[in-house]
């Protein structure tokens, strides 16, 4: 599997840190210089120097055998640039964009970005759950077409929802629970599977029934 | 014809004065207050001041219907946002965006959109005059 990443900053950084880890074949793209040396002083020759939403730039990193194209650079236009780039020019790999701004979300989904990862989205919902003992939906993911997210739900020790069973639970219709994390192990849930506490739910909802489901916790 | 331009540098200006001569009404968004001052005075022009990149700033811009938008920040990326963001959420039926990167430009052109392109533009007519011509040596 090939990978580009767009965007040598921290996310850019970590990430191509983490692939190369995984043994997977990456690329680093970055378009500032002091900063492209300082990331070849680790990265190595996985470090190239340029700016990612042109076109030219992306074809010397090789995007038309790349199976995903990860734009995270710091700017939301740059990063929906290149992932439209990289759908129309290349040969359609997967392409996942990086969204400060919550609001870019479902223009993203709606431009043929296959997947969005709005940080914002997460930090805000982490720093929710610290501040407050009530559980608390942490959207992980946004599908392709920006309607369906993937989010996460951990149950609290107070949680209502603890010792009852999911087909007596009032889920909205466009929700429904993918699996369930418990003590290390993950459950695939049935209409009887009962809450325990500390469960974390990760659920699929469209986005018209999120508010619907967060309302349950 | 009611238009929006955004971004009111020299082409968002220059536009703006073009278009209410010949009888558009004429909304013109930026975030530098001085130059959407300096733009004429008419019972046609609309200014709104705020950033584009600010939904807030948008959604007062299109508070109307709109027939036509131009996009024309300094900034390629942005304008190509923009400009897709204008049609989809705002229903706007014609969309012109400025876009300088020759590549970009024709990948955003074959994604449908209607762009000009300064540099390409640039280059036909030096390639215009620097061509032999009749009367020339």
């Amino acid at each position: 599997m090939y990978v580009i990443v767009v965007g040598g900053g921290k996310v850019g950084y970590h990430l191509t840190r983490h692939l190369i880890e995984m043994g997977r074949e990456v690329v680093l793209i970055e378009r500032e210089r002091g900063r492209v040396r300082e990331l070849q002083a680790e990265l190595k020759e996985s470090v190239t120097y340029g700016d990612g939403t042109r076109v030219e730039i992306l074809r010397e990193a090789g995007a038309n055998r790349a199976d995903v194209v990860v734009a995270a650079t710091g700017s939301d236009e740059a990063n929906m640039v290149v992932c439209q780039v990289a759908k129309t020019v290349f040969l359609k790999p997967r392409t996942i964009a990086r969204v400060s701004d919550p609001r870019n979300e479902a223009v993203f989904g709606a431009l043929g970005v296959d997947m969005t990862v709005s940080s914002t989205r997460i930090i805000d919902a982490m720093i929710e759950r610290q501040v407050g003992a009530d559980d608390v939906v942490i959207p992980l993911l946004t599908l392709p077409r920006g309607d369906v997210e993937i989010v996460e739900v951990r149950l609290s020790d107070e949680s209502p929802l603890v010792g009852r069973a999911l087909r007596d639970l009032p889920f909205p219709a466009g929700s429904i629970v993918a699996a369930i994390f418990r003590g290390g192990k993950t459950v695939i849930p049935h209409g009887d599977t009962v809450l325990q506490k500390e469960d974390e739910l990760v659920a699929l909802v469209t986005s018209k029934d999120e508010k619907a489901l967060r309302k349950m916790f | 014809m009611n238009t929006v331009i955004l971004g009111c540098g020299r082409l968002g200006a220059r536009a703006a004065e073009s278009f209410l001569q010949r009888g558009f009404r004429v909304t013109v968004v930026d975030a530098d207050e001085e130059r959407l001052q300096a733009l004429p005075q008419s019972p046609n022009l609309r200014t709104v001041s705020g950033d584009v990149v600010d939904d807030d700033a948008l959604q007062r811009a299109f508070s109307e219907r709109e027939d036509l938008c131009l996009v024309a920040t300094g900034r390629d990326p942005l304008n190509i946002l923009l400009a897709q963001k204008v049609r989809v959420r705002f229903n706007v039926p014609r969309v012109i965006l400025r876009i300088f990167d020759p590549e970009l430009a024709g990948v955003y052109r074959t994604l449908g959109l209607e762009v000009i392109c300064p540099t390409l533009q640039a280059l036909a007519e030096i390639e215009r005059l620097a061509a032999p011509g009749p009367g020339k040596k």
